[in-house]
């Protein structure tokens, strides 16, 4: 009976042992397994989003089919797949590129702008029609600049000469090619009003006053149209909005706009407006007094030919940018060349500043900064009721005020580059 | 004879646990790249923004790094390689090179 005892006393010990032990273990396992799974799903996270990143860069490098999914086989694995899809957003591209691994999604969305193959970035490009740029007064170009065969001289008017003491401050060169646009961006331009006819019945936006509305780049196009004057008072627009009037868009200070498009035959941009957006016209455009807008902005005019006969007649530019004002990205003045000589198309108050490109196919009047890149036609200068062509007059030029990051406008032969992280 | 029994089962017991702890804590161990990871992203970063000449060797800690450009495809590639050169256990990726 004793002996019976001690057996079992010693064995069930054994027994307890091995079931303390054996729990021990498998809740160590089963601490290291978890943590190998979340290990996993988090190499998961991880390569999805490096994923997402070689989708973008991919586009920078390579050619994608415009408004097409392209499928991208990274490792040569099946686990992960890349989807990336070209459109357009404005005058820049716009790039989406999806990752998947198994449940796992990650998607980036980047505004593509472009920047030259050179290192440097040309300051002026001035279009040949044998005559000399004249520089006036407080002007300053640095930089490169590309100007015509009878290159650069200083002026005089009203009394002020030249008081610099150097014509350009930097290389000065013949211009051969004047840059052009992409072919592609000039198709999306003359396509961009019919934006509005792809889009579906829900898409369609009614503005209420005070309207805070959001909307991210990932989710459809929401328009907001009036085939009358639409004015934007009181709204906060952010996303992938497209606001279209078939007048006229007056954009007052208590709207904000952020990342939006603007398209409308006339847009006026009233004072001490703030915001990121694109606008769109084919009469006028108008920005205010102190007013700011971020980078990535655009101010584009495309004239229709058969509109020319009007504007020439009351000799006001159609793109105007008031004193005090800053523009952070392109504006851009297209249409058919110079049918006023004497008149400026486009026009840069003093006091004003665009930090990016001015692209003018027409006449340029320039007094204020450009922190960037000049392409134009032609320059005009007025004073004292005299137009003088080819002259700046206390305009600047200025190259190395831009960031080096900088990307903007489409010309050929360019590079892409990052301009912008979407939503 | 019990007490002996006994015994014997209780040395199995932890002799078969202790192999079990060994091999869950070596194979953790084997398996932590971590530290090389950080290290290549570092040098992708760098050679992203073209601070690192191509064709880029060295040895951190147990690995043998190499970083190199190749053309595939008639597409520009950068491809990172770590060797550990005691486990063998090799950790490759590549991405698209850009200017």
């Amino acid at each position: 009976m004793r002996a019976y005892k001690l057996n079992a006393g010693a064995l069930q010990l054994v027994v307890f042992i091995m079931v303390l032990v054996a729990l021990m273990l498998s809740g160590f396992i089963l601490f290291i397994h978890t943590q190998r799974q979340f290990q996993i799903q988090q190499d998961f996270v991880k390569t999805c989003v490096q994923d997402s990143e070689q989708g973008i860069v991919y586009a920078l490098e390579n050619a994608i089919p415009l408004h097409d999914t392209l499928y991208l086989k990274l490792y040569g694995e099946d686990r992960s797949s890349l989807k990336v899809y070209r459109g357009y957003w404005g005058i820049y591209e716009q790039v989406v590129s999806h990752a998947t691994i198994k449940h796992k999604r990650f998607t980036k969305v980047a505004l593509l702008g472009r920047k030259p193959v050179e290192t440097h970035r040309p300051s002026l490009y001035l279009k040949e029609h044998n005559k000399p740029l004249v520089v006036v007064g407080t002007t300053k170009i640095q930089g490169i600049a590309y100007v015509p065969k009878r290159g650069v001289r200083t002026g005089n008017i009203a009394g002020h000469s030249y008081y610099g003491d150097q014509l350009i401050y930097g290389p000065e060169h013949t211009i051969t090619k004047f840059p052009e646009l992409t072919e592609e961006l000039k198709q999306q331009l003359d396509h961009l009003e019919n934006l509005i006819v792809s889009a579906d019945h829900n898409q369609f936006l009614e503005l209420q006053p005070k309207a805070e509305l959001k909307n991210s780049f990932l989710e459809p196009l929401k328009v907001i149209y009036s085939p009358q004057e639409l004015n934007l008072s009181q709204v906060h627009l952010t996303g992938h909005f497209l606001v279209q009037s078939d007048t006229k868009i007056v954009v007052e200070s208590t709207a904000l706009l952020q990342d939006v498009l603007l398209i409308a035959p006339e847009i006026t941009i009233e004072d001490h407006v703030r915001g990121v957006f694109q606008a769109f016209a084919t009469e006028h455009i108008s920005l205010g007094f102190h007013c700011q807008l971020g980078y990535p902005s655009a101010l584009v005019l495309q004239t229709k030919s058969d509109k020319d006969s009007k504007e020439v007649v009351n000799g006001e530019p159609q793109l105007l940018i008031n004193e005090n004002s800053s523009v952070k990205g392109v504006v851009m003045y297209l249409g058919s060349t110079v049918t006023t000589p004497y008149e400026a198309q486009l026009l840069v108050e003093s006091q004003s500043f665009v930090h990016g490109e001015v692209y003018c196919e027409a006449n340029l009047e320039l007094k204020g900064a450009v922190y960037g890149s000049v392409y134009t036609d032609g320059f005009v200068a007025k004073a004292n009721g005299s137009n003088y062509q080819n002259h700046i007059y206390n305009g600047q030029i200025l190259i190395d005020s831009l960031p080096p990051p900088y990307g903007g406008l489409a010309l050929k032969g360019s590079d892409k580059t990052v301009t912008q992280w979407l939503y | 004879m019990e007490t002996l029994v006994a015994s014997v089962l209780t040395i199995v017991i932890f002799m078969v646990s202790s192999l079990i702890l060994n091999n869950v804590f070596g194979s953790t161990m084997k398996h932590q790249t971590g530290a090389i990871e950080n290290r290549l992203y570092e040098l992708e970063y760098f050679a992203q923004h073209h601070k690192l000449i191509l064709p880029h060797y060295e040895d951190f800690r147990v690995w043998n790094l190499s970083i190199e450009a190749q053309v595939k495809n008639s597409k520009p590639f950068i491809f990172f390689e770590a060797v550990n050169h005691t486990t063998k256990v090799v950790i490759h990726y590549q991405r698209y090179d850009h200017h």
